[in-house]
């Protein structure tokens, strides 16, 4: 780390500098509402949790139903790893053909966790502008 | 008036040119002697909240010596696209020198 970026960082801790923002809240127009939903219910089920909470109990790990998704569905290490390196090389480059390999993975995984839920998936072409397809899930077809 | 402040970079809407985490060091007095021009990167208030500063490139001049200002990253910037140009009063300051994180 350059020398004077630390001196700027020394200063900081004494006179800490105003924060100029370059402002982008929602870049890019991708957004949807499930990442809100997801977050929504995230406080509620730690909230749950926490309330049911005795200082004897120890928290909700499952590790057999983990190896069970994954003896179910064997590319899923193998998916997860890739997600990993593909979502460190993009960002390190620009490549477009790793972005769509990360999506088309993480679509994969997408299947698989709504499986392990019990429910079917369609392939629609997103409403963002990156119009790839993506996975939702959908009622299960019998 | 302190001639010279100090401010640090949060999101990515000057990108390449200036990155989450740089600091800016802001000249006060540059504007004092000359107007501010196109392609300047200056530290400015937001128009709607007084409170919150931004940093953004003047890409216009109009007559009636108002500015256009927008991010150098454009898909990431809420900029004068969103808010209008902005009055030189709202102008803190140009971006002297910038020390990279």
């Amino acid at each position: 780390m350059p020398l004077l970026y630390t001196l700027f960082e020394l200063l900081d801790k004494i006179f800490p500098a105003k924060i100029a923002y370059a402002h982008c809240d929602i870049p890019c127009g991708i957004y949807d509402p499930h990442l809100a939903q997801m977050a929504a219910h995230t406080v509620i089920r730690m909230v749950t949790l926490i309330n049911e909470l005795t200082p004897k109990m120890t928290p909700d790990a499952k590790p057999e139903q983990m190896h069970e998704h994954v003896q179910k569905n064997p590319d899923l290490h193998d998916l997860v790893w890739k997600v990993m390196k593909l979502g460190s090389k993009v960002k390190q480059e620009v490549n477009l053909q790793s972005s769509e390999d990360l999506l088309e993975t993480v679509n994969k995984i997408a299947e698989i966790f709504w499986k392990t839920k019990d429910m079917g998936t369609v392939r629609y072409k997103s409403p963002y502008p990156t119009a790839r397809e993506t996975v939702y899930p959908a009622p299960k077809k019998s | 008036m302190f001639p010279i402040m100090r401010f640090k970079v949060e999101d990515r809407s000057m990108e390449p040119a200036i990155r989450a985490g740089d600091y800016v060091v802001v000249n006060r007095l540059v504007y004092a002697l000359r107007n501010p021009s196109k392609g300047d990167i200056i530290v400015l208030r937001h128009p709607k909240e007084k409170k919150k500063f931004l940093i953004k490139r003047i890409s216009v001049v109009t007559n009636s010596n108002e500015y256009y200002v927008v991010g150098d990253n454009k898909d990431f910037s809420q900029d004068s696209r969103h808010f209008g140009p902005i009055k030189q009063s709202s102008i803190i300051g140009k971006v002297w020198f910038h020390v990279k994180s």
